[in-house]
């Protein structure tokens, strides 16, 4: 229980009051001489067990009296989670808020959502505080929302439920940086969240950055997490893996690859079958899903686009599939669009394209029968007559890009293209896109550098080490690592750079490197320190692991081109989406809402589908023990959150007035004095 | 008749008392002829029986007219009247002179009535005595007739001072072996003993063949024990003081009080003794007319 007028509790000795009242009654006694000696002896020697206990019930029903009296002054909170928030309560609350699909979950017991419940509650419970303004953080918005009172919280339509996975260490580095500008004295933050690990992010190396920060702060920062809890039920959720239109015999056909996941509330998983509802350009089919434990995937079912002589308006569309309704809305429609795939043009810029000749042929080869694949090898004063927009993968071997070719590249690279960088055979010392040749190193003592043929006794070196997960060298569908080991290695060109070591022979001696050019840990700049001639290495003659490579990295630069795009919320491409018109999606949503919300939108050049993050469907959430380690010494209480209270405190001053009203009336009737019969005093 | 004014005498009082006769209830044996009855025949006008003569009666008092009736000598008896003896006793312990605001004292109510009494016994001719008691007998005067005993007793009530303990069932049994003669005892006093013990000494007064009339005074505030503040009680007779909540002792105090009040009332009825209990808020001529007009019943005044 904790009260916001606790100063008034320095008044908790005046219970003591009626005890020291009943004291000094005692002492203030009179003496008086008296005739009747025998019977007050008698009296006395009589038991007075129950004038006793009477005598100590008054007592205690004034001193109760008066601490109710006190503690309704007080006014009482009554929830002992909120530790001492109400007696450190400002007038301004900073709150976190989780906007993210699965906060649209409905709460057990009501038909609100997770998120609706949750502002309802905190608003009464901020407003019960007395605070008056609310700054809100969320993913959404760079800048925070500043409302006015408490009660705005629950109509304010900014603060509805997105498509948007939270980013919780991201908003607390906003949150850090409100606090040290604005010089806020003690602060509450509240984080509104139902704990996914999606959201909470907590491998994000930001966690510890934000919690030095605010160790370091001079005010106290108390945090109030309101966990929102897991589903109560079972959730199913729908998830689009793949669209693409491919040529059948039939026809151009749909091949769609999709996966259903459930998150149980309690008990085992029962096997069901899941009515799949696809929608293509306004024609629906269903299709039933076996589910048999806790997820399915449905991997190119084909869906007829038009028959064999009818190939008219099909180069793109949209669709949607849906599963049926649960407790979560929010993840049961996936949107997708297809296109004709567009050519993957690589630009291959050489000075020695003899050497790379093999990287051509892995660029030219494509890997399926509908995509169109082309090469163009150009040197790098023409890399201005490039038209960029086209391209998909850009093969540089040459001296690292200076001026012009810089710029150029760094603009490819910012909207997604892909790079893949060899060593030029004589390495000079430019420094480019975060990397440095520094010289070629021979691994095999035997190998002889001027050879281009391998000698039989020659003994190569070996890849010892290399990321399966990664997107060039992962593991295929079946889950078959590539044969990367059985690579041969002659000479390497030493670097020095920054970023993802992708395949080494040993830790001073990488292959492949993934570097981190413009921050982000999404681009595609990828560095190789030896070339795929054969007195370099056996990349050509191994071909095979060179070929995946090569085509995974043109498939990803191949997202960018063309006039469709699947993306998931949050993603660059949202920003696209700021002049668009929606074509399937929640229609209540505001047009400047669209860059966070799923849905199909068009722009003047693009069709876009937008869905929600991958990681939302797994409900995972973050465990205490691992909540307790992202806040390590920071103050903080966790607060789980049902769905049936109003606010998460309460006033209770009104129990206190009736327990003191009680406690009067009891005193009262004890201190009544007893009717004395009659009789006694009636004169003979 | 009163040679000098007294606080305790109140003439008026006195002269509407003086309207109806001290009684007793038993015969009594005086030495001179009075007005109450005596267990021997004599010469009062109230008949009593016929006898048998016998040689040696007074011829005077032979019935003629019976001998005429039934040739049969027999000798007309009437009732003999004499004089009663009156013993007062007075309790004069500490606990007497007890007096809640607003009241007489216990002592000072005895006075007015043992005087008062004293006065209307000497006023038909009774013989009075008094006996003070306390820790023991502090007075005692025998029963005489004269008028100037009565001044004598007049003057022992006006200097009895109330102190100590009581011992009131020592003397009253002493009181009863002392007096020779039926006797009219009025024992004036607050009765704070134990009831067991008091019934033991009416019942040797009465054996003793004593009409015992008693008049138990008590204060307002001993029966309603009204205090509100704790009190320190100091015992009037020296015994040990007792600090006392009284709101929480009340109920108690009065469930003994009742208890005590209770045997007191049936151990008068079982010993016959003329008891009469007194507030002392309340005048002292209206228990004593209670007491005198209570006397009268059952027989004629004369």
């Amino acid at each position: 229980m904790n009260f916001i007028q606790p100063w008034m509790l320095v008044a908790l000795p005046l219970v003591a009051v009626p005890i020291i009242i009943h004291l000094v009654n005692q002492r203030r006694f009179q003496t008086v001489p008296w005739a009747a000696m025998m019977f007050l002896m008698q009296a006395s020697r009589m038991s007075a067990g129950y004038t006793k206990l009477r005598q100590w019930l008054i007592l205690l029903m004034r001193a109760l009296a008066v601490a109710c009296l006190i503690f309704f002054t007080s006014r009482p909170l009554a929830s002992g989670l909120i530790g001492l928030l109400g007696s450190r309560s400002s007038e301004v609350a900073i709150v976190l808020l989780d906007r993210s699909p699965s906060m649209q979950e409905a709460q057990a017991g009501s038909g609100a959502t997770k998120l609706q419940g949750a502002l309802q509650q905190l608003s009464g419970t901020l407003k019960t505080l007395g605070v008056q303004r609310v700054i809100v953080f969320d993913t959404a918005s760079e800048k925070p929302i500043e409302l006015e009172t408490p009660s705005a919280m629950v109509s304010d339509p900014s603060l509805v439920a997105n498509g948007l996975t939270s980013d919780i260490p991201g908003m607390l580095e906003r949150a850090l940086l409100y606090v040290k500008n604005n010089r806020t004295g003690n602060v509450n933050i509240w984080i509104c969240s139902d704990m996914r690990e999606s959201d909470w992010r907590s491998r994000d190396g930001r966690w510890a950055a934000d919690r030095e920060g605010f160790i370091s702060l001079p005010q106290e920062v108390r945090f109030q997490i309101l966990d929102l809890g897991a589903a109560s039920s079972e959730n199913r959720s729908i998830r689009i893996l793949s669209a693409k239109r491919v040529k059948g015999p039939q026809g151009v056909e749909l091949s769609l690859s999709f996966r259903i996941e459930r998150t149980l509330g309690s008990g085992a998983p029962t096997a069901l079958q899941i009515p799949v509802e696809i929608e293509v350009g306004g024609a629906r089919s269903v299709v039933n899903v076996d589910l048999q434990s806790e997820a399915a995937e449905v991997n190119d079912y084909r869906i007829a686009l038009s028959s064999e002589n009818d190939n008219a308006g099909l180069d793109q569309g949209w669709g949607v599939v849906r599963c049926p309704g649960d407790i979560n809305p929010a993840d049961n429609t996936s949107y997708f669009v297809y296109e004709k795939p567009p050519a993957r043009h690589t630009v291959i810029v050489s000075d020695n394209p003899r050497v790379i000749e093999a990287i051509e042929l892995c660029t030219n080869i494509s890997p399926e029968q509908a995509i169109e694949c082309e090469t163009e090898t150009v040197a790098s004063s023409q890399l201005d007559s490039i038209d960029w927009n086209a391209v998909a993968l850009v093969v540089w071997h040459e001296q690292l890009p200076e001026g012009r070719s810089l710029e150029l590249l760094t603009q490819f690279i910012a909207q997604g293209g892909q790079v893949l960088l060899f060593p030029p055979e004589t390495p000079n010392d430019t420094a480019a896109l975060g990397i440095q040749w520094t010289g070629w190193q021979t691994l095999d003592s035997k190998a002889k550098p001027d050879a281009e043929t391998v000698e039989g006794d020659v003994t190569l070196a070996k890849v010892l080490q290399w990321r399966n997960d990664s997107e060039l060298l992962g593991n295929t569908l079946n889950g078959a690592p590539l044969p990367v080991g059985q690579l041969g290695i002659k000479r390497i060109c030493k670097l020095r750079a920054e970023g993802t070591v992708l395949a080494a022979m040993s830790d001073e001696l990488p292959l492949l490197m993934r570097i981190d050019a413009t921050g982000s840990s999404k681009n595609g700049v990828y560095v190789c320190t030896t070339t795929p001639s054969l007195r370099d290495s056996t990349l050509a003659s191994d071909g095979i692991v060179m070929y995946i490579a090569i085509q995974r990295v043109l498939a990803a630069g191949s997202e960018r081109i063309g006039a469709t795009r699947m993306v998931t919320v949050g993603q660059p491409v949202s920003s696209l989406l700021d002049a668009a018109s929606q074509a399937a999606g929640d229609s209540t949503i505001l047009t400047n809402q669209y860059a966070q919300n799923t849905g199909v939108y068009r722009t003047n050049d693009l069709l876009i589908a937008q869905n929600r993050l991958g990681d939302e469907d797994s409900g995972k959430l973050v465990s205490a023990e691992t909540l307790s380690s992202l806040f390590g010494a920071l103050n903080w209480s966790r607060i789980e959150v049902g769905a049936s209270a109003k606010s998460l405190v309460q006033e209770i001053w009104r129990w206190f007035l009736i327990i003191m009203l009680v406690a009067l009336v009891v005193e009262a009737m004890l201190c009544m004095p007893k009717r004395r019969a009659v009789a006694m005093t009636k004169v003979n | 008749m009163l040679p000098t004014a007294r606080s305790f005498l109140d003439p008026k009082i006195l002269s509407r008392l003086s309207a109806v006769p001290l009684m007793s209830r038993h015969a009594m044996q005086g030495n001179i002829s009075g007005r109450h009855s005596s267990p021997h025949r004599g010469s009062s006008v109230e008949f009593a029986e016929y006898r048998k003569y016998v040689p040696g009666d007074d011829l005077r008092r032979l019935d003629w007219r019976a001998f005429g009736r039934t040739d049969r000598y027999y000798v007309k008896e009437f009732e003999a009247d004499t004089n009663l003896r009156c013993c007062v006793v007075v309790d004069t312990s500490g606990s007497m002179a007890y007096a809640s605001k607003g009241h007489v004292s216990k002592i000072e109510y005895a006075r007015q009535i043992a005087a008062s009494m004293s006065y209307l016994a000497a006023q038909q001719g009774d013989a009075v005595g008094l006996a003070c008691v306390a820790e023991k007998m502090v007075q005692n005067i025998p029963p005489r007739r004269s008028a100037a005993h009565l001044k004598v007793i007049l003057d022992t009530l006006e200097n009895a001072k109330p102190s100590g303990d009581t011992q009131l069932p020592a003397i009253l049994d002493e009181i009863a072996e002392t007096i020779r003669q039926r006797a009219l005892v009025i024992i004036i006093s607050d009765f704070f003993v134990d009831p067991a013990i008091l019934k033991g000494c009416f019942e040797h007064l009465r054996f003793r063949k004593h009409d015992v009339a008693a008049f138990h005074l008590l204060d307002p505030l001993e029966m309603e024990f009204t205090f509100q503040r704790p009190v320190r009680f100091t015992d009037m007779e020296g015994g040990q003081p007792l600090f006392v909540e009284p709101t929480e002792i009340a109920d108690r105090y009065h469930r003994a009080l009742n208890t005590y009040l209770t045997d007191l009332q049936r151990i008068v009825l079982e010993t016959a003794v003329d008891y009469h209990r007194v507030i002392t808020s309340e005048a002292y001529e209206h228990p004593m007319m209670r007491f005198l007009v209570g006397r009268t019943r059952g027989r004629g005044v004369r």
